[in-house]
């Protein structure tokens, strides 16, 4: 019986040691990294005690540089979702939640002060830049709304406070969509998907566009992926499929980036293969992006103020103007706008769309 | 630093170990004495010496104390006072700067409270009324005591060690395979308790203090969590202070022993933060005169005591809170022995459930934002926003199998288990327990690396 104490106690110290030992020294031999694709952030660098205003500061900046760098954090992350997910049971892991393979946020609670603000931001933006020109709105549902989630955003909420805050007209979505329109492990919905979201803007705007059927669009693959609530919710998911649209009058749209002054692809498979593959539309994230439709019948024009989504909604809809403007108040203040006077002229012949996914309206503001 | 920190685990603790167990015998209270110091440090730079000079005054005044015996009662009260004194001037800063400039129209900040401030003074203290009752001996090391009183497993939120449950180990003290293994698994079930448990029942309690209008369903999750992370977050942090101590050698007393299961209050904080309510027992309570006077004077010296308890808990304009949180144990106490105690020990069940309902509304009372936000909290338990409300039913599922898991983990039977299998199937230990081991760390770390700060709760005491 001694024996077999003295080895559980062997067995148990060994195990300890060599676990602290293992990830201490493999702490220190790994190459720090700048930045967590899964995260979407930067990670800590070594803190430099110049840099902080005190010893309790750099303490803690060592503690948060060592998670940050710890050898197998990825792996580790993943470990504690399976963990709370499988053994736990808990509904969501890091406020995310997977159902039948479809991951998703937990929209919860609802921040009215955020919606508010930024509403009332788009307003003033409208009621600056374009008081005679025709406005619409659409929101665009969190994926989890068609999840049969037990938490989320409250709707009807939300279509009272754009009716009460912005002198605009609403093109409803909610109808047009469901959960297979979104990706898996993303928050986007799909472009190949997007025809009753086409056809409800077709049918509300003035542009000049055909029905979704006569559109002629063929259907390309970029790739497989994996979108961005894979990394955050680190749970087990499949890889995506990412497709998209195209057909002549896309092919002949020229995009300029106003950020940078330089032209770009609608397509850009090349940001297809970076840290977020979504960037394959328009080429990513940019304050301002021009579309320029060389074959259109008329000299209409949208003015598109969106996030993320819009960026792969737009070119469909791009046949039906002579010209579509991006505009992402998330990366430019309204203050700016008049710099870019010229651009954003505007008539009565000018749509002007709000275009925004509920959850960007939820959880950050705008401008 | 704190002991569920990658600084702590990965780098100091294992650091500190090869040191320690390549160390001379004589030399090993030096280095411990120098780690102790700068884990605390780590955490609480500008006050280390606070620390120190509360190690070296206590010192001094045991010297003496024992050196000049005539002057010693005045000593002690100098000491005392000192000691009280400094505990009151930085827990109640918030109070008496808020005065002066109230008085003067400064706007002078109140100070931060120093880590683990009330766990060492009560320590340093027992130490130098121990001296002057003649119950401890004199430690003529200055370091040797510094070593007992900056000892880092048990320096920032205890267990209580009084000096005379170490002064035999300062010296003399054993280290075997058994000790050490033990302590580490120990120290591995304390890590597990704290990260794996009290963390993530702290995130159930943190939504509903993010909801705008919860019912008393969620109100309910939040009393029941709260209790529960308390005791998983206290007690998880004693065992890893209680296994660390075990791995240098040392033998801390138990702080914990499954509270849930009294049957009545007493029995309670016979299982309740032991050290503490040990500590009010033989330094207050029993000088006041205990149990052996008047009915009258005994409530009444019941009720010092937990005043004094709920004080101790207190600090900056919260205070109120802990106090009345004190008095009402106090007042409870007090029933019992009048005539409650009687009820219960005919009828254990009652009993039980009493200390389950007194435990759940005495920590809403401990956990909520000042005497407004309990009644807010009490009004919330009882319905004032509704019964029940989606957010609370989504969060009750969500949470079921921590919380039943939490509910077992707070009995014995998880003990009682691990016992009955060693008895019957030690082999299947010998293999089961490294296993287990390694799974509980690697968890723990996964939670650890990814998690947002979670200060253990018994910190700001």
């Amino acid at each position: 019986m001694k024996i077999i104490s003295t080895i559980r106690h062997i067995a148990t110290a060994v195990t300890f040691c060599l676990f602290v030992a293992f990830f201490g020294i493999a702490v220190w031999l790994s190459p720090d990294k700048d930045y967590s694709v899964y995260e979407r952030r930067p990670l800590e660098q070594t803190p430099v005690y110049a840099e902080t205003e005190d010893l309790s500061e750099y303490f803690t900046l060592w503690d948060t540089y060592l998670s940050d760098q710890f050898y197998l954090r990825d792996e580790l992350r993943f470990l504690k979702s399976i963990f709370a997910h499988n053994v736990l049971l808990q509904k969501d892991v890091n406020g995310y939640y997977s159902d039948d393979g479809s991951l998703a946020e937990l929209l919860y609670p609802m921040n009215d002060a955020n919606i508010i603000a930024n509403i009332n931001l788009l307003e003033e933006v409208r009621n600056t830049h374009f008081p005679n020109s025709p406005a619409y709105y659409a929101v665009i549902p969190d994926k989890s709304y068609y999840m049969d989630a037990p938490l989320g955003l409250d709707y009807h909420e939300i279509d009272r406070i754009f009716r009460d805050g912005l002198n605009a007209s609403a093109i409803p979505l909610r109808d047009t969509l469901e959960l297979s329109d979104y990706y898996a492990t993303d928050i986007h919905w799909k472009q190949e998907n997007l025809e009753g979201v086409y056809e409800a803007l077709r049918s509300a705007l003035n542009g000049d566009l055909p029905p979704f059927g006569e559109a002629g669009f063929t259907e390309k693959t970029a790739g497989e992926f994996y979108g961005v609530l894979y990394g955050q919710a680190a749970l087990p998911a499949d890889r995506d499929v990412m497709r998209y649209l195209t057909n002549d009058a896309i092919e002949d749209l020229t995009l300029k980036v106003l950020d940078t002054g330089k032209t770009g692809a609608v397509y850009d498979t090349e940001a297809f293969a970076g840290d977020d593959a979504y960037d394959l539309y328009l080429g990513g994230e940019a304050a301002i992006l021009h579309l320029q439709n060389p074959n259109a019948d008329s000299d209409r024009k949208l003015i598109l103020f969106r996030d993320s989504f819009g960026r792969s909604i737009a070119p469909l809809l791009a046949e039906g103007y002579a010209e579509i403007v991006l505009v992402d108040l998330r990366w430019i203040r309204p203050a700016y706008l008049s710099s870019f006077s010229d651009l954003l002229s505007a008539d009565e012949s000018t749509d002007v769309l709000f275009l925004y996914s509920a959850q960007v309206l939820n959880s950050m503001k705008l401008g | 630093m704190v002991f569920s920190d990658t600084p702590f685990l990965f780098e100091f603790l294992p650091i500190l170990l090869i040191l320690y167990y390549l160390t001379p015998r004589q030399a090993k209270n030096y280095l411990l004495l120098v780690a102790s110091l700068l884990f605390y440090f780590t955490g609480e730079p500008k006050y280390t010496f606070l620390l120190i000079a509360s190690a070296l005054g206590n010192y001094l005044f045991a010297l003496a104390i024992e050196g000049f015996p005539r002057a010693k009662k005045p000593l002690l009260i100098v000491a005392v006072v000192l000691n009280i004194g400094t505990l009151v001037f930085f827990k109640f800063s918030e109070l008496w700067i808020g005065g002066l400039n109230a008085l003067f129209g400064t706007q002078w900040e109140p100070l931060s409270l120093p880590l683990g401030i009330s766990f060492y003074t009560f320590q340093a203290m027992s130490y130098t009324i121990d001296v002057y009752r003649g119950d401890a001996k004199l430690q003529k090391n200055p370091f040797a005591f510094a070593t007992y009183l900056c000892l880092f497993p048990q320096l920032i939120a205890g267990p209580i060690v009084r000096y005379t449950d170490v002064d035999e180990e300062l010296s003399h003290r054993r280290h075997t395979l058994q000790e050490f293994s033990e302590g580490l698994a120990r120290f591995t079930v304390g890590l597990a308790k704290k990260v794996i448990l009290a963390n993530n029942l702290g995130v159930l309690c943190d939504t509903f203090r993010q909801a705008q209008s919860p019912s008393a369903a969620f109100g309910w999750l939040y009393a029941v969590c709260y209790a529960l992370q308390i005791y998983f977050d206290f007690s998880g942090y004693s065992d890893m202070a209680i296994g660390l101590g075990r791995v240098f050698g040392f033998k801390f007393p138990e702080n914990f022993d499954y509270p849930y299961i009294s049957g009545s209050i007493t029995e309670f904080w016979r299982r309740w933060h032991k050290t503490l309510s040990g500590w009010f027992r033989d330094y207050v309570y029993i000088p006041l005169g205990g149990s052996r006077v008047s009915r009258p004077r005994w409530m009444l010296n019941l009720l010092i005591v937990w005043a004094l308890t709920g004080l101790w808990h207190g600090s900056g304009t919260g205070v109120m809170n802990f106090i009345l949180w004190g008095a009402l144990y106090g007042v409870l106490l007090c029933l019992e022995k009048l005539f409650l105690g009687k009820l219960f020990a005919k009828v254990r069940p009652v009993g039980h459930l009493f200390v389950i309902a007194v435990t759940l509304f005495g920590f809403v009372l401990f956990g909520a934002d000042g005497l407004s936000g309990t009644l807010s909290d009490l009004a919330i338990l009882f319905g004032r926003s509704g019964l029940t409300d989606p957010a609370a039913l989504y969060y009750w599922r969500s949470g079921a199998v921590l919380i039943a898991v939490a509910v077992i983990g707070a009995t014995p039977l998880p003990k009682k288990c691990w016992d009955f299998l060693q008895r019957r199937a030690e082999g299947v230990t010998a293999v089961l327990q490294p296993l287990l081991v390694v799974a509980a760390l690697a968890i723990s770390t996964a939670y650890i690396v990814n998690s947002t700060f979670n200060p253990f709760l018994y910190f700001r005491f």
